[in-house]
């Protein structure tokens, strides 16, 4: 029995005016959370002031992954940064409540809602993306 | 079904979530059931190959898995040879604290006692045995 294909995980990042988003795809367990982790701490490192973490090919996380989203969601928001995710499906938001972790992360049903949900970013349309 | 060999890495979990999630689904689990099992082993598992084989040295690091289904629910059996952890009795960490924190580990723990209605943990002849029950919704423990 082994990992091969069905532990892959991939992060695309995708560049907005007013906010990085993250698509991310896979399972965020033991084996692949450090690989979030890393990409998490980078963006912090550069600045990124708002940051959208899209779940809609996140089929499962687990202690793991919520330690990584939590202690990245308390940096991002002890510089004044902020964190969001958009497109969570049923399965994997029923396990964000069933930890609470519904009510600490700001969830939204789309990309364009997070990103405008960014209160410190004022009001403007975005305009421009590009994947990186 | 008999138990089935793991070899002990973080990258082998989602083959061990999908025996699970299969052994579930064929035996009319309810998907909210599975999910919560699949999550509560995957962290025993977790739990094993991160801190049970933490010594880099040791050969042929590995555990098993035995799976059975009765008509209260299913029940899942998790052996290994690695460093004794009685998860039975670990603390489970406070959520708040946790969440105030930030802290890093403990919230496997608490995850596993939350999503199963038992968990029991001997150790015999060095080996660890891990058993988590959840019963189906509708049954009732006697």
């Amino acid at each position: 029995m082994g990992g091969n294909d069905l532990s892959a995980f991939q992060i695309t990042q995708e560049h907005h005016a007013r906010a990085e988003v993250l698509h991310l795809v896979g399972s965020l367990d033991a084996h692949t959370s450090s690989e979030v982790e890393n990409r998490l701490e980078q963006l912090l490192s550069a600045g990124a002031p708002a940051l959208v973490l899209d779940f809609s090919l996140v089929d499962y996380v687990s202690s793991a992954g919520f330690g990584v989203l939590l202690n990245a969601l308390h940096a991002f928001r002890l510089t004044g940064a902020d964190i969001k995710i958009a497109r969570i499906s049923e399965r994997v938001y029923r396990l964000f409540a069933t930890l609470g972790f519904h009510k600490i992360f700001d969830m939204r049903a789309s990309i364009a809602e997070a990103i405008d949900s960014f209160e410190f970013l004022g009001a403007d349309a975005d305009s421009g993306s590009g994947a990186s | 079904m008999g138990p089935i060999g793991v070899v002990a890495t973080l990258s082998a979990l989602a083959s061990v979530r999908a025996t699970v999630a299969e052994f579930a689904t064929r035996n009319g689990a309810p998907i909210e059931f599975a999910d919560d099992l699949i999550l509560a082993v995957d962290e025993v598992c977790a739990n094993i190959v991160s801190h049970g084989y933490a010594d880099p040295d040791v050969e042929d690091a590995a555990f098993t898995l035995e799976l059975s289904a009765h008509d209260e629910g299913i029940v899942v059996v998790v052996r290994d040879r690695g460093e004794a952890f009685d998860v039975q009795r670990a603390p489970a960490t406070d959520l708040a604290d946790w969440i105030a924190r930030g802290k890093k580990g403990g919230l496997g723990i608490k995850l596993i006692k939350m999503l199963v209605d038992d968990v029991r943990y001997r150790r015999i002849d060095g080996i660890n045995e891990v058993t988590l029950s959840k019963r189906l919704p509708g049954v009732f423990s006697s």
